[in-house]
């Protein structure tokens, strides 16, 4: 059977989307998919949203709109409360839409549920079965066959007038008298909060987001601070060999003869060609803001994907919360923890190291811990995340010693340290040369272990003095050697054909991920630009089989904001290194 | 080539895991047998048959108006030893938890989840007080990276939680052992389906309830296993 459908390969090659497309072509075939009365394209979007919108619904009502709607939270203080299911009652946060259709309107497919889009090109628009839509569905998931034929047998319906939703939201039946899936709850509403919901109902999903235009979506990278530039090499370059590959399919597909005119309707009009801002930051931190927020004036970006940061990456995480940018994977050490709605990060950085050996020394406490850390943001961080998650009779147990950052540190500093010659769990946020003196020191004998961050030392194994042999453990955030996942040899083979070379392998991995997984989200939108439809794609794609390798395990959800989650605690020993704690989750 | 078969309950299925003829008049018979509306006894004694398949098919359309659908098979299902942590932070084994001789019962959960957990947990939550006495409850997270002791406390406060009612937690990879245990693990806990477990006394089979159901169908799924 031959549908055309094959040379979207693009995008359906790199995943189970041979299922979607196999499903889609056969719709096709049977000609049961009606035509789309769907806005397309952003000029039609935004005529259709003035049209659509509501007279006399004030900003104050939208934003009110909005609060039901992504908390669950009415303008009187009240919660949402709703019926699901029959006789199951649920309030504020449960029940709010965004809980379900999610903050984009799109809704979703999980396993269990199909979630109708209640974007208002949908609601107030006719409904027939929308190829693309489909697609999204289809491709999104392998799901389980419940789920396909939901999606296949969606209910044709005229659109919605604010009366008619009205009463759909409240007694679950739709326009034409449908009732609506059980699990769609059945609202108490008063009016008020009901114009004021269905008010913002008309703003949802109207048009593109910035940083997409006719041809082009742009997407930025961060260059913060001081970085060294061979790690800014690495990055780069398989930031713009992707960028090339990805061109150079789109182009492919856009020369290609022969589309049925069916299709370049579709999913045609889907493609854009990838334009990749480099946005260097430079000076101190605290210019950071206005050179983020002059370059995205100059050209808003739909996203912002990897990235490279020495020091404080908060500048950056503000700019996408300010501006909803979603910001995927940026390689720093230093996130913001405070969980953003557009900011996804690889892990928690330094802060899990610290927090993973607070746990760990938590299970077997150290009779005295003595902490030495250099006076420096990295080693700041390890420390206090150290101090946070200790139990409290263990925060009584430790001593700290800050040192300046610069002279190594002398045998009498060792000296001074040790000589109370008890026992000594020392913890030091160090490099690795100021190990050698240590371990010329007389009362090296006391030391019952030596903690070490595999991080701060540069993601090396140190080479342990005999006088420390057996005693010297790390925190380590990554997999384990040879806990490799079946991934990393494709992203090794990619790397590799575009003749990149093997150093800074993490680095290149991380800045793959951010890469593939921006990719895939993407194609999910098919043409609907939604950048809070694309996060969603990303959280709901994290756990999928994407995971270079570089962390044992990724995954996010809604709300989740850092993939990788814990550390290992392990043993420096002849052969390299073997864990020594379970993986932590701090 | 996939051919759609738009069935009398407005389900289009694929053929060969359709509604099949046999499948249908099985329906008829059931439904005919005067069990409650919605539900599917389709017991099959060896517990073989379906493993590891959707279960489409099993489903049977009644009024689609208020209440749920939902599939209802019995299995046996071996619970894996592991050790899991419960909402305080201390060690239980699975065992433990289900070691229990009234009604249990048992669901998969994660307290980000979007639209399935809330509605499951919030039927547990609504049959709480219609339940016998000796009902326990058990919602396991299954992604317990995530869903840390202290997020399950809040999870299991939003939901009014009584002491009869665990909430468990663990290692990842444990988790997943449980999940496959109980045929429920998807591969990513996105496509994670509303599941229900439930077994009237210990020596019991497990009774696996596929959907959404309402408390009052939960109810009357209890009290019919546990009735004398
Ligand atoms: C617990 C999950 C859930 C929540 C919360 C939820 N919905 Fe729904 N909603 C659904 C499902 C599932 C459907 C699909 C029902 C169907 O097609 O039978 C749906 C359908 C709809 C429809 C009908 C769409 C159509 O095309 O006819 C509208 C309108 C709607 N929801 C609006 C809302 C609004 C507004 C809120 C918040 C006040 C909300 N929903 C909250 C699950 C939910």
């Amino acid at each position: 059977m031959s549908t055309g459908f094959g040379h979207y390969g693009v995008s359906i090659m790199m995943k189970g989307g041979a299922l979607a497309a196999v499903g889609l072509a056969c719709l096709l075939c049977l000609g049961v998919l009606p035509r789309v009365a769907l806005g397309q394209g952003t000029t039609t979007d935004s005529e259709q949203a003035q049209s659509t919108l509501q007279p006399g619904a004030s900003k104050a009502d939208i934003a009110a709109g909005r609060r039901i709607y992504e908390r669950g939270l009415l303008a009187t203080g009240e919660p949402l409360r709703g019926t699901v299911v029959g006789d199951v009652m649920l309030e504020g946060a449960q029940v709010q839409c965004a809980s379900c259709h999610r903050r984009s309107g799109f809704g979703t497919s999980e396993g269990g549920a199909y979630v109708a889009p209640i974007v208002a090109p949908w609601l107030f628009g006719a409904k027939t079965p929308d190829r693309a839509d489909l697609f999204r569905k289809l491709y999104q998931e392998v799901q389980p066959n419940r789920m396909k034929s939901k999606v296949r047998s969606l209910q044709v319906r005229t659109a919605y007038t604010d009366a008619t939703l009205a009463t759909a939201l409240r007694t679950g039946r739709d326009n034409t008298g449908r009732v609506l899936d059980p699990l769609m709850p059945r609202y108490r509403l008063d009016d008020t909060s009901m114009a004021q919901l269905i008010a913002y109902l008309h703003t949802l999903g109207q048009g593109s987001d910035p940083g997409v235009d006719d041809e082009a979506i742009h997407f930025a990278t961060v260059i913060a601070g001081d970085v060294d530039p061979a790690d800014r090499q690495a990055m780069m370059e398989v930031m713009e060999a992707f960028f090339r590959r990805k061109n150079a399919e789109i182009e492919a597909e856009l020369q290609r003869p022969g589309h049925s005119p069916y299709h370049r309707d579709d999913f045609y009009r889907a493609l854009r060609r990838w334009v990749l801002h480099v946005w260097e930051l430079d000076g101190l931190p605290s210019g950071w803001s206005d050179q983020l927020e002059a370059s995205y004036r100059q050209q808003p970006v739909f996203a912002l994907i990897s990235g490279l940061g020495e020091g404080t990456w908060k500048p950056v995480h503000e700019l996408c919360e300010r501006r909803r940018v979603p910001c995927l994977f940026p390689n720093t050490e230093q996130p913001v923890t405070e969980v953003g709605d557009y900011s996804l990060y690889l892990s928690p950085g330094w802060r899990v190291e610290g927090a993973a050996l607070a746990r760990h020394l938590s299970s077997a406490p150290p009779s005295q811990i003595v902490e030495v850390y250099r006076d420096q943001d990295s080693a700041r961080l390890l420390s206090q995340a150290l101090h946070d998650e200790l139990a409290p009779a263990q925060q009584a147990r430790i001593e700290s010693r800050v040192v300046g950052v610069d002279p190594s540190l002398t045998e009498s500093f060792w000296a001074d340290l040790l000589r109370r010659g008890v026992s000594t769990t020392l913890v030091l946020w160090l490099p690795e040369v100021d190990l050698e003196p240590l371990s010329r020191v007389k009362g090296v004998e006391s030391i019952s272990e030596i903690y070490l961050s595999y991080r701060l030392l540069g993601n090396t194994v140190p080479n342990v003095p005999s006088q420390l042999a057996e005693k010297v453990y790390l925190t380590y955030p990554y997999a384990l050697p040879g806990q490799e996942v079946p991934r990393i040899h494709r992203v090794r083979a990619w790397l590799r054909s575009r003749r990149l070379p093997a150093n800074h392998e993490r680095l290149r991995l991380n800045t793959y991920f951010a890469l593939s997984i921006a990719d895939h989200a993407l194609v999910h939108l098919v043409e609907s630009f939604s950048r809070d439809y694309f996060i969603e794609g990303v959280e709901h794609e994290a756990e999928n089989s994407l995971n270079p390798g570089v962390f044992p395990h990724l995954s996010l959800g809604p709300g989740q904001r850092f993939a990788s989650k814990g550390s290992w605690v392990v043993r420096v020993s002849n052969d390299g290194i073997e864990p020594l704690s379970e993986w932590i989750v701090p | 080539m996939w051919r759609f078969i738009q069935s009398t309950n407005g389900i289009a299925t694929r053929p060969g895991q359709s509604l099949g003829a046999s499948s249908l008049l099985l329906c008829a018979l059931l439904i005919s047998t005067g069990l409650m509306p919605g539900t599917l006894r389709a017991e099959d004694a060896d517990g073989q048959t379906s493993a590891g398949d959707e279960h489409t098919g099993h489903h049977v359309t009644h009024d689609p108006g208020s209440s749920p659908r939902f599939s209802r098979v019995v299995r046996s299902y071996r619970a894996p030893d592991v050790t899991l942590v419960d909402a305080a932070g201390d060690p239980t084994s699975l065992s433990a938890a289900l070691r229990h001789n009234g009604p249990l019962l048992l669901q998969f959960i994660f307290t980000t989840c979007p639209a399935v957990c809330p509605v499951l947990s919030g039927t547990f939550a609504a049959a709480q007080p219609e339940l016998p006495s000796d009902t326990r409850m058990v919602s396991i997270s299954i992604d317990p990276e995530h869903d840390t002791p202290s997020r399950m406390r809040e999870y299991a406060e939003r939901f009014r939680a009584g002491p009869s009612w665990l909430f468990l937690t663990g290692r990842l990879e444990d988790v997943v052992t449980v999940q496959k245990a109980f045929d429920a693990y998807r591969g990513n806990k996105m496509r994670h389906e509303p599941l229900t477990f439930v077994r009237a006394t210990q020596a019991a089979p497990w009774v696996r309830l596929d959907g959404f159901l309402s408390a009052e169908q939960l109810v009357a799924e209890v009290r019919r296993l546990t009735a004398p």
